[in-house]
């Protein structure tokens, strides 16, 4: 279910993608630093967006090692990647953690073998990102729980299933250490509306498979109509673009229009795509 | 913060060009997008901010015309005490008390539905609200509110692009700094926003 959250890397400057791709090298070096070298297996955009986001947040003045190396690609041609810092950190604690049910998730519900062989070489990075979150990975457990209630009840509800979704990623990010509590309230309502956007773009690109499968899905539930869930995704992303404008953070830095990239370009066009059914995750 | 930096604008931005930036920062942070109280309270700051920066530049020059906030008068039909009262308890962030006086109401006519979609929204049940929203619009076209908020729960790709597109409201650097005369096609904009025209 990972990896929507993404930019137009078209419509980036050159100046622009070398600072996302800072962000996301830069989350991947934290991972295998923190988390042991499995953990990178894990990396997702939709952290790596939330790693920016939260770095806007606190100024924006993150500098980066221009000629870092890679271990994936020893051969390719030395990336950017953002130093180590407390916003990296906690990103790749999310990412770890999310990751991590999301391939239990797999297990449980496909019975997903490969995935129960990955959940046992994560295992020891969970460990780790629950010591240094311990609030985050409380927070993704229970709302599991509540989204497994919802699922085993057969809510028909969309608006229901996508909230408890959604709540996993939006009370998770409070166990950030926030400067300001308004930025937080406002990162809360982001992420919870980018979380409810996640949802329906999963749910209708499972919709198919689900019923095939007598799986849970509202979206088969309640027949949502593809016009429905093109509704339901703008509203979602419409809100947490709103809030996103409301941060505290400096627009003119140059990080911002990456980010701003994400709401206006890159999840309207993997919007479009979803819709049309042509989506193909390169995560 | 300097008054360019808020508006994001150069030092040598020529008048033109400050307007549009001002306008589409207006129309960004507009307080009225926000039904939150904690939001609000943010973007009515944001708008005093950027106001004063607006005012600070075009001192002088006689161009000054920031939008000020006047509401013009509200429902006035059936229920209207109650109907006053859910509006308040939903900007406050009391929603369950709200949700009791409308489920007391018997009679559904558009404020209703308008009222109940809006505390929808503010419960992230998007899916809900929309069909209160198009019933309330659906009864009343003609109300600016009701129109706004059903095209902010049904919009598509160009809906969405013309809104949230980058530099979408840059483009539109027409005379005229009010909104209200391209109300039509922008969703949020309020037509009880500035007092200079319509």
């Amino acid at each position: 279910m990972f990896g929507y959250v993404q930019p137009d890397k078209e419509e980036l400057k050159l100046r622009e993608h070398k600072i996302y791709r800072a962000y996301y090298c830069g989350l991947c070096h934290v991972l295998r630093k923190k988390y042991g070298a499995f953990a990178k297996f894990l990396l997702n955009y939709d952290c790596t967006f939330l790693a920016l986001v939260l770095s806007l947040t606190e100024g924006a003045n993150r500098t980066w090692i221009e000629n870092g190396r890679c271990p994936v690609h020893p051969f390719r041609k030395a990336e950017p990647q953002i130093r180590d810092c407390k916003e990296l950190h906690f990103a790749a604690a999310l990412n770890v953690i999310l990751g991590y049910y999301s391939l239990e998730d797999k297990w449980l519900d496909d019975r997903n073998v490969l995935a129960w062989a990955a959940m046992l070489f994560c295992k020891s990075a969970l460990k780790k990102a629950r010591r240094d979150f311990p609030n985050a990975e409380e927070a993704v457990k229970s709302g599991l729980a509540r989204l497994h209630a919802t699922e085993d009840e057969n809510a028909k509800d969309v608006d229901r299933a996508a909230n408890d979704s959604a709540a996993i990623l939006s009370e998770a990010v409070c166990a950030y250490d926030f400067t300001d509590d308004t930025d937080m309230h406002i990162m809360k309502v982001m992420s919870h509306n980018l979380g409810r956007w996640i949802y329906i773009a999963d749910a209708w690109c499972d919709r198919e498979k689900d019923k095939k499968k007598h799986s849970y899905n509202p979206v088969n539930l309640q027949n949502l109509t593809r016009e429905q869930v093109m509704h339901l995704m703008y509203t979602a992303l419409a809100c947490a673009k709103d809030a996103f404008d409301l941060l505290n953070i400096d627009f003119n830095s140059e990080f911002a229009p990456v980010a701003d990239n994400v709401f206006t370009a890159g999840c309207v066009k993997v919007t479009e795509s979803i819709l049309t059914d042509s989506y193909k995750n390169k995560n | 913060m300097d008054a360019y930096t808020v508006l994001g604008v150069s030092r040598d931005a020529t008048d033109e060009e400050i307007k549009a930036a001002y306008r589409n920062l207006v129309k960004k942070y507009h307080p009225d997008k926000y039904t939150d109280e904690v939001m609000k309270a943010r973007a009515t700051e944001k708008i005093k901010e950027i106001n004063r920066a607006y005012d600070e530049i075009t001192k002088g020059s006689g161009t000054s015309d920031s939008h000020k906030r006047n509401y013009s008068g509200g429902y006035s039909g059936a229920y209207a005490s109650e109907f006053a009262k859910v509006e308040q308890l939903i900007n406050t962030g009391r929603y369950m008390e709200a949700m009791a006086i409308l489920d007391a109401i018997s009679i559904h006519n558009a404020r209703w539905h308008y009222l109940y979609g809006t505390l929808c929204m503010n419960t992230g049940r998007h899916a809900e609200a929309s069909s209160h929203f198009e019933t309330a619009y659906r009864m009343e076209p003609d109300n600016v509110q009701y129109r706004n908020s059903y095209q902010f729960t049904h919009m598509n790709r160009g809906d969405y692009n013309r809104t949230y597109g980058r530099g979408a409201s840059y483009s539109d650097t027409s005379g005229c700094l009010c909104d209200c005369c391209t109300m039509l096609s922008t969703i949020w904009c309020m037509n009880t926003m500035c007092r200079s025209c319509c």
